[in-house]
């Protein structure tokens, strides 16, 4: 729980320290994007932190590389 | 249209941070070695690596030439129209992101394996992602002449690692050579052409350049200096550790415990350290920068800077998650990652070339009609 209070404190460091400048300048589309950016590091971060399993798209990318390895002779020991 | 990125770089930083961006997985884990069966012929794959990249490179110039002014994600767009433009930017993005999350975990486990292995990992990830961010933000020029000096102490130290464990080298390990045949010699190959695809972010620095003309001489002598980089890494370690050389999990970082001169000049790996931690935060900040870009470009943004810290937080999230372990990340690296790798930056140009002939040929046809 310490790390996710921890989390919380860092990221709101980061958007106050972006979000007024962005606001300065009148940038409404790139809030969006910092904002939609920040949240989903957020969200990533404080998964981790619980230990919630995430899907990794490193199995996915080896399952449809393995094919041609194999063509190429190359044999991975993970699946 | 607001111009993104005001800042101009040099030949010779383009060149520098080419060479860097090369370098970082040979001062880590330098898969060429871990990936070989037979380490003997790894000199040759890394000669016929450095022989296939360079066509590459220079392709990858000369698009970028033809539209001056213009990064590779916004001649996609005018060369295969606003939404097979920006898909393909972002396959692009993707790409430079995995790249990212790769080195963040790369040294984060490099620090824990090596020196530190009570400490966290994500210790070491996180300070890597503030360093590279504050630098990415301060712009490509600020990075470059970083990456300019970087790149002078990583040859620095590359060669002192190489050079001095002369005692313990013993040439006659280099031998057989191709005694294994040339199928032995496709997986380092593989490897090296993975790690030579990122290349791709040539397309994104070549409208920086103060002389832009002058890309593809320097993006030529990026290829040779790391080849041949890479290559005295290969000789070294085999002439030092013979044939168990891939069974190191940081092979140059052993190669520099082996330095003892006259029982007080040691302790070397501190510099090899230096030249990692280096290297990889000047290869991380160039990959923001070149992510946020993309992004800005993608969404039509008109400043870029503040995406950076997200995307570090993002980066540091995602190689946490991503992988294993070390030995996890070192199969991606060598095998599937490096074929994705491979295969994206080899169709991305011949899409870009292919639709860049279909537009020279309408044009001719309405000039010839007109």
């Amino acid at each position: 729980m310490a790390t996710v209070i921890l989390l919380i404190a860092v990221f709101t460091v980061i958007g106050l320290f972006e979000v007024p400048k962005i606001l300065k300048k009148g940038l409404w589309r790139e809030l969006l994007v910092f904002s939609s950016l920040l949240i989903l590091g957020f969200t990533l971060s404080v998964l981790i932190a619980l230990e919630v399993p995430l899907p990794s798209p490193v199995k996915g990318i080896r399952n449809l590389m393995n094919p041609i390895l194999r063509l190429l002779g190359i044999h991975t020991h993970l699946s | 249209m607001t111009v993104l990125e005001g800042g101009k770089i040099s030949g010779r930083q383009f060149m520098a941070v080419l060479i860097v961006l090369r370098a970082v997985p040979l001062t880590l884990v330098f898969s060429l070695i871990s990936n070989a069966n037979h380490v003997q012929d790894v000199w040759i794959t890394v000669i016929i690596g450095a022989a296939v990249t360079i066509p590459f490179a220079v392709l990858v110039t000369k698009l970028s030439l033809k539209f001056p002014g213009k990064t590779i994600i916004e001649y996609s767009q005018i060369l295969l129209g606003p939404v097979i433009g920006r898909l393909l930017g972002l396959v692009i993005l993707w790409c430079f992101l995995c790249t990212s999350i790769d080195i963040t975990r790369g040294l984060g486990e490099a620090y824990v394996i090596a020196i530190m292995p009570e400490t966290p990992i994500y210790a070491f990830m996180i300070m890597l992602a503030i360093m590279s961010c504050y630098a990415a933000r301060s712009g490509l020029e600020v990075t470059c002449r970083l990456g300019e000096d970087v790149f002078y102490v990583l040859v620095f130290v590359l060669l002192l690692t190489y050079m001095l464990p002369y005692n313990a080298m013993r040439f006659e390990n280099l031998r057989p050579i191709l005694a294994w045949g040339v199928s032995n010699l496709v997986p380092p190959i593989v490897a090296n052409l993975g790690y030579y695809s990122q290349f791709l972010v040539i397309g994104m620095l070549v409208p920086y350049l103060n002389k832009p003309e002058d890309a593809t001489r320097y993006a030529i002598y990026a290829v040779l200096i790391s080849g041949v980089l890479m290559a005295l890494a290969a000789v070294a370690l085999v002439a030092v550790f013979g044939p168990t050389a891939n069974s190191w999990t940081l092979p140059l970082f052993s190669l520099s415990r082996m330095i003892s001169l006259g029982d007080f000049f040691e302790r070397i790996e501190a510099a090899v350290m230096a030249a990692w931690t280096l290297s990889t935060a000047i290869k991380l900040s160039l990959l923001f920068w070149a992510i946020s870009l993309t992004i800005a470009q993608l969404f039509n943004l008109k400043a870029f800077e503040h995406l950076m810290y997200p995307l570090g937080a993002i980066t540091v999230a995602l190689s946490l998650s991503f992988f294993e372990s070390m030995v996890d990340l070192e199969d991606f690296l060598a095998k599937a990652g490096a074929m994705s790798s491979i295969l994206v930056a080899g169709l991305t140009l011949a899409l870009l070339y292919a639709a860049l002939g279909v537009r020279t040929v309408i044009r001719r046809r309405k000039g010839g009609s007109g």
